[in-house]
């Protein structure tokens, strides 16, 4: 393997999103873990970027760090955030070893498969107007699951109006 | 692509997909504009109506050849229309249970609101069941699967409801994360998401490395979707959901939920692992794999069965139930056999009345009762025994009892299982342990409501929608259970044995 | 450019010169902040009736922002003692960074520009938005109600201008079919400046770029006399000019989106004044859009934040969407473009 710009880019890139996932399960307070989520999602743009994927990058940035850390945050800040982490008492030790012999064992299964896998030469016209190209198959293609889509965020956005609203309100008003 | 070759599709296979939409739509909008004292119960009325023109249509598109529009996006088979009957028709005996509900608290002010998320829910089943594409089925698997994290929070004032709501998320989350994993590396294989392009460039691959690969994918789907029939390893979540959750949205999951579920798995594996040769290239991934399935199959139904052994709670005991159905119907997917279809066709046809039968009982007692202890059904035998004789007949169907339809249902599985070679002689011989297992709990509710005298002798008021949904479940689980070679000439007369599933 | 350093061998050398690179602009445009908070303290002296710094550095008063800064620089690094310690030192850092990340992708000439993205457009506001978590942090972490208050409000006013600053800019990208800068630069060549053609856009996305700024009359965040500051009001020395900077660097890239966007970038007003080379052009137009940003902010009076939002989403992102309709029949019917 040649060692590129690239390859280094890659390297710290995977490092950041690697070290912002575990200190998201590490730190004690959630509006850090928060935090270190947001350097996780920077990251996976950035390794979007390297793979010729712009758009997707940029969106990525404007969904995730953009829209969702903020949104948590601002859960985390308008309610009861104090509470710390206090972690396990009893048998934690074990639970840990188990969990992280889990993990290490979904790893390697993986890294057997990819490893040494070959998908032949890269294509070389990656860059040419992505997202121009996605638009063209999101409305022609796709339009099926894009309407979907569109059916589905209104099912959320109701959903998320319906669970949040304070109805203590009304009621009071009734009475 | 211009207007008029997206107009040069055939839309019309799409109706009923269309009907759903567009009444959920029009639902949304009346329940906004319409004034605060409307008794949204109309809506809920509404929305059968328009299920019941999804079902119409549906029954117009039978005679239809395959039909696809925009490569296989939307794909209508014999395989999605057989199910998507199903789900409608779930569908509509659930929402005439919704239209009675009447919950102690919450709910009243969400009433409309139930109405279109459960049609959105419908529309994401009614979509996984009829695509040839990935992201097609993922989005619908989405679209139903937050419509239902709703629904189940919808009691916002009760603890129990809240819970459910949050751990189906938690849940459910999770396990479309691995699923979609395992998506994508079928995708990052075949740089494809068309099912049937996928199924094609799979025939030809012989590297090994790629076939560990596309191993690992099978393991990650087959675990993700497993939520969705509520099966092992994915379980758990039923009965803290099923509990907690409004008593047609437990109905709305233990049937319709789980059909989809069944729908998704079944199109992903059959078209896609079924074509993955292994080792010297003579069998197919799928049987290659059919150990893991057939004892993913064997641990839920001795997990379902003997947990329900031990269940107060009849919504849990009803969920620990509803585990064990989705163990019998996995016994048949990992058999095989050329009669899959039909026979799990006919289970969850079974499945459908005897199951949301038993809920409209269910449904009627504890909002009586206001709890849902299993001791409530004591002396339902002096106090309506028409009510007592119909749920027992669905309570023996749920057993397998000869001359209901759940009798003949699994003995379509278990038969499916010994036809094939090698025959599954462990499976069916669990599944028989199980289901002699399964007559305790069941029985025991038998029990209570002949055997025990009442606590109180007041007589229980039928509404019109809960009346039709027993009669009609009573009468289909005998019939079927009598005659079911009715069901049975419907499929090969109209389905025709499900050739055209692939290609 | 950056392509050049993804694939380039990782020599050192090459490293150096991109990093030397990226330095010398780094240092560009810490001269354009010197002498913009200096412009800006004259216009409004002049607006004021007042004559402003007129004692270091002659009588421009040219070496006053210079001062300031080293007083920052040297002032005594403090703390609070109930501050979430590690949040607070890098807060200032995450609302710094994304501010020189953005000014990458503007094309100041047709050859002074670091990146040449396809996605430029989208990826400024994208890049810009990771400032608000730097924000957010810092009010956060500063322990203080003022603090947390202001940085609410900036971030609810970030979230809440950046759709109509997108949905604005989408009818050029309509009219171009490209988010690629260079591209809308020399579409305008051939039509005319994108103001003739998206006066309406041009308005939307210079009020939603005010508000992104934080620039008077959106400044509630750091209201002076009703939150102390705001977001900072802990922050001191060099942590506080970070903000500062960030601030003011946003403001250089801002004003440069403006002109790139409606004002032809470094293209001469008329084909005949073409022999003025293009950074000239870019020059001008930019003391303009800046001079027009400073006159703002001596004759508005602030908003009320309820007004604020409203402002946003009931106004604002309806003419947006109403832009990109008509725009779309304009450019379907006319087939202008």
């Amino acid at each position: 393997m040649t060692v590129s710009g690239e390859f280094i880019a890659f390297l710290a890139l995977a490092l950041v999103a690697i070290i912002g996932g575990v200190l998201l399960l590490n730190l004690k307070k959630v509006v850090h873990m928060v935090v270190a989520l947001v350097f996780t999602f920077l990251s996976i743009a950035g390794i979007y970027v390297l793979l010729s994927a712009e758009f997707l990058a940029v969106v990525q940035i404007l969904v995730y760090s953009g829209a969702i850390s903020i949104i948590m945050l601002f859960g985390i800040m308008l309610t009861k955030h104090n509470d710390e982490d206090e972690g396990d008492s009893k048998g934690g030790g074990w639970r840990k070893a188990f969990l992280f012999l889990g993990v290490l064992a979904f790893g390697a299964v993986f890294y057997i498969g990819i490893y040494n896998l070959d998908f032949g030469s890269a294509p070389a016209a990656l860059h040419e107007n992505n997202p121009e190209q996605i638009g063209i198959e999101l409305y022609s293609k796709y339009v099926i699951p894009f309407e979907l889509m569109s059916v589905l965020l209104l099912v959320a956005f109701v959903g998320a109006i319906v669970l949040s609203r304070n109805d203590e309100k009304e009621e009071a008003d009734k009475e | 692509m211009d207007l008029e070759t997206l107009l040069s599709y055939e839309w019309s296979l799409m109706g009923p997909e269309f009907i759903i939409v567009i009444a959920s739509v029009i639902l949304t909008l009346l329940d906004l504009f319409l004034p605060k004292k409307f008794n949204r119960r109309m809506l809920g009325w509404f929305a059968f109506v328009a299920v019941l023109a999804a079902i119409v249509s549906l029954l117009g598109l039978l005679d239809n050849q395959v039909g696809s529009i925009l490569h296989d996006t939307f794909r209508l088979d014999s395989f999605a229309k057989a199910f998507k009957l199903l789900l409608l028709v779930g569908s509509a005996l659930v929402l005439l249970l919704a239209i009675d509900y009447e919950p102690k608290e919450g709910l009243t002010e969400y009433r409309g609101e139930f109405f279109y998320l459960f049609l959105t829910g419908l529309l994401g089943a009614m979509i996984m069941s009829s695509s040839g594409d990935l992201i097609t089925l993922f989005v619908g698997l989405e679209l139903l699967s937050i419509s239902s994290y709703i629904l189940a929070g919808l009691r916002k004032k009760n603890l129990k409801s809240n819970e459910s709501a949050m751990k189906y998320v938690i849940n459910g989350s999770i396990s479309t994360a691995i699923t979609l994993f395992g998506m994508s590396y079928l995708y990052g294989i075949t740089g494809s998401t068309n099912l049937n392009e996928m199924s094609g460039m799979l025939r030809t691959l012989t590297d090994p490395q790629y076939t560990y690969l596309l191993g690992l994918a099978f393991f990650m789907i087959f675990v993700g979707l497993a939520f969705k029939l509520a099966s092992v390893p994915f379980h758990m979540w039923a009965p803290d959901v099923y509990e907690g959750a409004p008593t047609p949205v437990t109905a709305f999951l233990s049937v319709v939920s789980k059909i989809a579920g069944f729908v998704i798995l079944i199109r992903i594996m059959v078209s896609i692992f079924s074509s993955i040769p292994v080792g010297d290239g003579t069998i197919p991934m799928l049987f290659d794999l059919q150990d893991f399935i057939g004892f993913l199959a064997a641990v839920t139904m001795i997990l379902g069965n003997v947990v329900a052994l031990r269940q107060r709670n009849i919504k849990r005991l009803f969920a620990y139930s509803s585990i064990a159905h989705a163990g019998y119907i996995l016994v048949a997917f990992t058999a095989m056999s050329y009669v899959m279809f039909d026979s799990i066709w006919f289970y969850m046809l079974a499945y459908v009345f005897m199951n949301l039968g038993a809920f409209a009982i269910i449904q009627l007692i504890t909002e009586k009762e206001g709890s849902e202890d299993i001791g409530h059904f004591a002396g339902l035998y002096r106090r309506s025994p028409i009510l007592a004789v119909t749920m027992a007949v669905f309570i023996l169907s749920l057993a397998g009892i000869p001359g209901t339809a759940g009798f003949i249902g699994k003995l379509n599985i278990f038969l499916g299982a010994l036809m094939v070679s090698p025959s599954h002689y462990v499976l069916a011989s669990i599944m028989i342990a199980t289901t002699v297992v399964s007559y305790f709990y069941y029985f025991g509710i038998m029990t209570q409501m002949f055997f025990r005298p009442a606590a109180e002798e007041t007589k229980l008021k039928l509404p019109a929608g809960t009346n039709a949904v027993i009669i009609i479940c009573a009468v289909a689980t005998i019939l079927l259970g009598v005659m079911p070679q009715l069901a049975f000439d419907f499929l090969q007369t109209n389905f025709n044995q499900f050739m055209d599933f692939m290609g | 450019m950056v392509q050049d350093l993804l694939h380039s061998s990782p020599s050192l050398l090459n490293f150096g010169i991109f990093f030397a690179m990226a330095l010398a602009f780094l240092f560009v445009i810490l001269g354009f902040v010197t002498y913009a908070i200096l412009a800006e303290r004259k216009v409004l002296g002049f607006m004021q009736g007042r004559i402003g710094p007129n004692h270091l550095g002659g009588r421009w008063g040219l070496l006053q922002t210079v001062a300031d800064v080293l007083k920052l620089l040297v002032k005594e690094d403090l703390i609070p003692k109930a501050s979430d310690r590690p949040m607070f030192i890098i807060a200032p850092v995450i609302a710094f960074a994304p501010a020189f990340v953005v000014v990458a992708t503007i094309p100041f000439t047709e050859n002074l520009q670091f990146a040449d993205l396809n996605v430029g457009l989208l990826y400024y506001i994208a890049i810009s938005g990771i400032t608000i978590i730097g924000t957010l942090m810092a009010a956060w972490a500063s322990n203080n109600k003022y603090s947390l208050l202001g940085g609410m409000r900036a971030t609810a006013q970030m979230v809440s201008y950046e759709i109509p600053l997108v949905m604005a800019g989408l009818g050029i990208v309509l009219l171009t079919g490209s988010m690629n800068l260079n591209d809308i630069v020399l579409a305008q060549q051939e039509s005319g400046w994108f103001i003739l053609w998206q006066p309406v856009a041009f308005v939307v996305f210079f009020i939603a770029a005010m508000a992104e700024l934080y620039r008077v009359p959106f400044d509630l965040a750091e209201a002076e006399n009703e939150l102390v500051a705001g977001f900072h009001t802990e922050y001191s020395g060099f942590r506080w000019a970070m903000f500062m900077l960030a601030e003011y660097v946003y403001m250089f890239a801002m004003s440069a989106l403006i002109i790139v966007l409606f004002f032809g970038g470094w293209l001469p007003p008329f084909e005949f004044l073409s022999f003025i080379p293009g950074a000239v052009w870019f020059g001008l137009k930019f003391a303009v859009v800046t001079y027009v940003l400073y006159w703002f902010r001596a004759t508005f009076p602030r908003m009320r934040p309820d007004q604020l939002m409203e402002f946003a989403w009931k106004i604002l992102l309806p003419v947006a969407l109403a832009n990109i309709f008509l725009t779309a029949l304009l450019k379907e019917l006319l087939n202008i473009f």
